[in-house]
């Protein structure tokens, strides 16, 4: 019988801990698994043993998330782009020279600008639930868009309902429609780290800075016209925040590009792994190494 | 919809390669006298049906890997016990957190889920549960897994001993001996000490499991239960007795440094069953979370 095992790994990226799950051999192919809000690389705990007897599967925390370091908001900048460069040296540090990427959520923006920056390094893309298009922005954004427009306290504080326990669980359930699938370990951890002192002003400035990729979106688009990366976009389509028009669009940009839509909520890993593991592996077998 | 229906609509769609590892997993709830109990639940319930029971300080979550690795050839339903995990916690007013109070609870659980004498798998507090249950109803288990729990005085390691005094007479100073065992560093005494490799120590599950036993009103229910492990050692002698008597079909897997029920507790049971089939891995109490492939292994040999 085959085993799979999984390594929990840290590394100093400058001057942060990542923590960062690792399975497969060196030897493989290596995949990339970007988490996103408020989850982490344990969002990836049942893909990883589907990938990795195939794959050398790498799958870091973001800084503020899981079990990489959170400094205070006041200390470090919770940007996209400051997450992006943690991720990007994580990457040059393990000497990644190679590889393919899975986005999810936060993931994508980090993913995409990662791409954008190193086209020659991204043998594909699986976007999951990973938006790079207005029309896939779906009005549950509504309260987040009025802080961007105006950002002022009462704003801000308008979306601490968003890490609350309740919203935690809304996300998990919304467009699942059989919900014994739902290990509650899930929503419990996010919850755990959420929780932690501090984490909420983090989240409340990543909100605030999602409109930084909002803005980065026709960038994303450019590469994707002229690098016609190979793309798999896995969307559940009950994403009460990003739309399936969001990954249709990828098509516009990406003829090749392959579409493909599964009954369920924003965390498709969480109800259809299998299904979804089928095709990843189907995707990157046909990727040059 | 069911396990069944969404494997064969799986099957259907011909998107699973038949021979790929698949990860479905169910999570409900059921009513007990009042309680919900949660438990986890895969496989096929008409194949071979095995419970599995354990308490602190990781409650059903323990068993998500042996799940995963045995579902395609079993039918695995494990519940968290009342107080424990995601199953209610009732009020100790309304339920009394005693190892008796348990067994019943679980007893009336196989009833509701109408399990076929499954075979248990018993680790830790699931133990004392499933002997309770067992000299009770010697026919309800059709085989026996037992996992770093204990039924004699050898067989208690250290970190019994330490707990020797507050088990004896709880009190404000006795407490202050049991009460680390309910931080972070007494959860990684479960889960790391005498782990061979830590860095292959899964830490989803100690910091959900702390994440529980944070929760208001736990300490008091965990050190009720705790007290109360009193009861099983005054039960040792008959279950010692019934497991002479009724030489069970029994698997034994261990891991060798647990702290709390270390390996001189499976030889004891060995002596007293010498049919008994001993599996010994150099790593923790929580002996899944380094050897779940290797011990899914020795399951399905037992099992066949």
């Amino acid at each position: 019988m085959k085993t799979t095992r999984v390594n929990y790994r840290n590394t100093k990226v400058n001057g942060l801990n990542i923590f960062y799950r690792e399975a497969g051999s060196n030897d493989s192919t290596v995949i990339l698994l970007l988490h996103g809000y408020p989850t982490s690389s344990h969002m990836f705990r049942n893909l990883i043993p589907l990938l990795s007897e195939n794959y050398h599967v790498i799958a870091p925390d973001l800084p503020g998330f899981g079990y990489s370091d959170k400094p205070d908001h006041q200390e470090f900048a919770y940007t996209f782009d400051n997450l992006t460069k943690h991720i990007q040296e994580f990457i040059d540090q393990l000497g990644l020279k190679r590889f393919a990427i899975y986005v999810f959520d936060y993931g994508a923006p980090v993913g995409y600008r990662i791409a954008v920056a190193n086209p020659e390094k991204i043998t594909g893309i699986i976007s999951q639930n990973g938006n790079a298009y207005l029309e896939g922005l779906s009005e549950g954004w509504n309260p987040i868009q009025k802080y961007w427009a105006e950002p002022t306290a009462e704003n801000r504080n308008a979306l601490k309902m968003m890490v609350e326990e309740g919203t935690t669980k809304w996300q998990y359930f919304t467009g699942v429609s059989d919900e014994t699938l739902i290990a509650p370990e899930s929503y419990t951890l996010d919850q755990h780290f959420l929780d932690q002192p501090g984490n909420v002003e983090i989240q409340l400035d990543l909100f605030k800075d999602y409109a930084n990729n909002v803005a980065l979106y026709p960038v994303f688009q450019q590469y994707f016209r002229d690098k016609q990366p190979a793309l798999l976009a896995a969307w559940g389509d009950k994403d009460p925040f990003f739309l399936p028009p969001g990954a249709e669009a990828f098509k516009r940009d990406i003829p090749g590009a392959t579409v493909k839509f599964f009954d369920t909520g924003h965390f498709a890993l969480e109800t259809h792994v299998n299904e979804i593991g089928a095709e990843i592996l189907n995707f990157l077998e046909k990727l040059p190494k | 919809m069911n396990y069944e229906t969404k494997f064969k609509l799986i099957g259907n769609k011909k998107l699973i390669n038949p021979t790929m590892k698949t990860q479905i997993v169910n999570y409900g709830k059921v009513n007990i006298d009042g309680i919900n109990l949660f438990y986890r639940e895969a496989g096929d319930k008409a194949k071979q049906q095995i419970i599995l029971l354990n308490g602190v300080p990781n409650a059903s979550s323990a068993f998500q890997e042996l799940m995963n690795d045995l579902k395609e050839d079993y039918y695995l339903i494990a519940p968290d016990f009342p107080g424990f995990g995601n199953s209610d916690i009732p009020d100790k007013r309304d339920y009394e957190y005693t190892f008796h109070n348990i067994s019943l609870t679980i007893e009336k659980f196989m009833a509701t889920m109408k399990l076929k004498q499954p075979t248990v798998y018993a680790l830790g507090y699931g133990g004392p549960v499933t002997f309770r249950i067992a000299t009770r109803r010697p026919d309800i288990f059709n085989n026996y897994i037992l996992q770093n729990s204990n039924a004699y005085e050898e067989g208690l390691g250290p970190a019994m001993h330490n707990a020797a005094p507050f088990l004896e007479n709880r009190n404000e100073e006795t407490t202050k001996l049991v009460r680390p065992l309910l931080t972070l560093d007494g959860i990684k005494l479960f889960f790391l000490n005498g782990a061979k490799d830590p860095g292959k120590i899964n830490p989803d599950n100690y910091t959900n499991a702390l994440h529980y036993l944070n929760r208001p009103g736990q300490e008091e229910i965990q050190l009720d239960l705790l007290y109360n492990y009193a009861s099983n050692i005054t039960e040792y002698p008959n279950w010692q007795k019934w497991l002479k008597e009724i030489q069970p079909r029994l698997l034994l897997v261990w891991g060798k440094n647990d702290v709390f029920f270390p390996v001189a507790a499976a030889e004891a049971i060995k002596r007293d069953v010498p049919s008994a089939e001993l599996h010994v891995y150099d790593t923790s109490h929580l002996a899944l979370e380094e050897h779940h492939a290797d011990i899914a292994a020795n399951i399905r040999s037992f099992l066949g």
